[in-house]
């Protein structure tokens, strides 16, 4: 029995999830879901699909979703004066459907805004979960050792630039997915200590964000915290990682 | 301390807003023309910097009224224009609405869903895609944008395809008695809106007339405005028989268009004193 749907862009993560229960899941592309997938929602009778064949209703259904971004890939039969508003309806359309199923990283209407994954913002909730954070200009080289970077959304990968001044520190860097689950609490793939782990969950519950990845300089038993991401930065990982994650992750909701 | 006026120079909104100003009274109320940003006005982390000279601390701002409705001009500076979303958002007191949660607005069905929650009578609704759909015998029907862009609402026996792909919303047309009732802060102005077509906005001979609504309506309108993080919101109905039937919010009003066909400059006033200005 179909308990799940993965709306994909055909990523690395998301074919591994499909690996994982496939005959609990319907995987539907981007693509599919914009042209080929029949819809019709209720607020009474929820959202009852129709794909290749098959009808189910999808409320309640456990989703993961990497598409809400992504939706221009699917729009190539709309004249482009039109893209736009399509895009719009689907992802207003979308934001409903997060909200009846059990979404393992939904996106409300509130964190669409631009703020959201800005480094001021993520340093100051971090700052007041208990994180220990860099310092940070805007706009201007500050009087501190830090490397400019060239937009306010940071990941040590970012390129280089002169908007967002990060304080710099030693140590190495960690990239590290999780994924939060109200029964299971915050789920990592990597061991943490236990105060930074309770910081960490305190932080993901105050943005509403339950699965990304985290960005810290590590030295000397010291973390601290740069950012995070809700999408995975897949080739920083080793294939078996990602593979742990998926499984974790579908043992959780499955 | 100041209050910043933040939006495009255009807007009718914000001249009928400035048309309401003592502006000899009120200096410490600011107009920031968005699409100067980076251009004659510079966003720093620390303050505003107006080339025609002037500083006004990010500390020193007391309140805001948002009028941030579209994506940003070419010219203007995106980072800056990024940040000052944050600093709307999540540094300065008093945002009259937080972009964030403008970002209600994006979604008409995800207000249905909030607005059914707190007890709002939803018209029958469902949304279609990549289906057809047959026009029902027993009553009109209307459908309209899902998201916040804007289409001019019609009904459905005038659509001679009978199919959609995007997603569209329909609902059962529940007559053709409108009601906006805008709320500011705990305030209440209800306007009773009487036209012919399907859609007022686009009919010149409405006529507007204010009007006292029910308690429980006022009461759910201030929850609604409430459960969305509104100060200030325009809430459309359409009214038949004792029912008032929820159609959206709104969470950046054009109550422009109603004072000037009412001739009341009462939401102004209220707007005023929600952001401080006659302290």
């Amino acid at each position: 029995m179909i308990n799940g749907i993965i709306l994909h862009r055909d990523t690395l993560f998301s074919r591994i999830l499909q690996v994982h229960h496939p005959k609990k899941i319907v995987a539907i592309s981007v693509t599919d879901l914009i042209n080929e997938v029949k819809i019709r929602y209720c607020l009474h009778t929820g959202h009852l699909w129709a794909y290749r064949g098959k009808e189910f209703n999808i409320s309640d259904m456990f989703l993961y979703q990497e598409v809400f971004f992504s939706l221009g890939i699917g729009l190539a039969h709309y004249a482009i004066a039109d893209q736009d508003y399509v895009e719009c309806a689907w992802q207003s359309y979308l934001l409903s459907v997060q909200a009846s199923c059990q979404t393992i990283n939904p996106i409300t209407p509130a964190q669409m805004s631009v703020s959201t994954y800005q480094t001021p913002n993520l340093l100051m909730l971090a700052k007041k979960a208990g994180l220990q954070v860099p310092r940070y200009s805007l706009f201007e080289q500050p009087n501190y050792l830090a490397q400019g970077y060239n937009k306010l959304w940071f990941q040590p990968h970012t390129r280089w630039g002169k908007v967002l001044y990060l304080e710099q520190m030693n140590g190495v860097w960690y990239y590290v997915p999780f994924s939060y689950h109200p029964d299971y609490g915050l789920r990592l793939t990597m061991e943490l200590p236990d105060k930074l782990v309770r910081q960490l969950t305190s932080l993901v519950l105050s943005l509403s964000v339950y699965f990304g990845e985290f960005y810290f300089k590590y030295n000397s038993g010291l973390y601290t915290f740069y950012g995070l991401s809700p999408v995975l930065s897949e080739s920083k990982y080793r294939y078996h990682e990602l593979n742990h994650f998926a499984k974790t992750i579908m043992e959780d909701v499955v | 301390m100041y209050t910043l006026v933040i939006g495009n120079q255009s807007d009718v909104v914000i001249r009928h807003f400035f048309s309401c100003i003592d502006a000899k009274k009120h200096r410490s109320v600011v107009f920031i023309d968005v699409n100067e940003i980076g251009v004659s006005i510079q966003i720093k982390q620390n303050g505003w910097v107006f080339l025609s000279g002037g500083e006004i601390p990010h500390n020193q701002v007391k309140s805001v009224y948002n009028r941030l409705l579209d994506a940003p001009s070419e010219g203007v500076n995106h980072h800056q224009y990024y940040f000052l979303s944050w600093l709307l958002d999540s540094f300065y007191p008093n945002v009259i609405n937080r972009p964030r949660d403008t970002l209600c607005n994006f979604s008409k069905t995800w207000q249905l869903m909030v607005a059914k929650k707190i007890g709002f009578t939803i018209p029958d609704s469902y949304v279609l895609a990549n289906e057809q759909y047959y026009v029902p015998t027993l009553h009109k029907e209307i459908y309209k944008s899902i998201s916040s862009h804007r289409s001019i609402v019609d009904h459905t026996d005038r659509n001679y395809r009978k199919q959609v792909h995007e997603p569209v919303l329909f609902q059962k047309d529940c007559g053709r008695f409108n009601v906006r009732v805008h709320v500011v802060g705990q305030q209440i102005f209800a306007t009773q809106l009487n036209s012919k077509s399907v859609d007022y906005r686009y009919d010149q001979a409405t006529q507007f007339q204010s009007i006292w609504l029910p308690k429980w309506v006022s009461d759910q309108c201030i929850m609604l405005n409430s459960a969305f993080n509104l100060y200030f919101s325009g809430i459309d109905f359409i009214v038949s028989g004792q029912d008032y039937f929820f159609l959206e919010i709104n969470p950046s009003p054009g109550y422009a268009y109603f004072e000037s066909g009412m001739n009341d400059n009462g939401i102004t006033i209220a707007l005023f004193d929600l952001l401080g200005i006659n302290d």
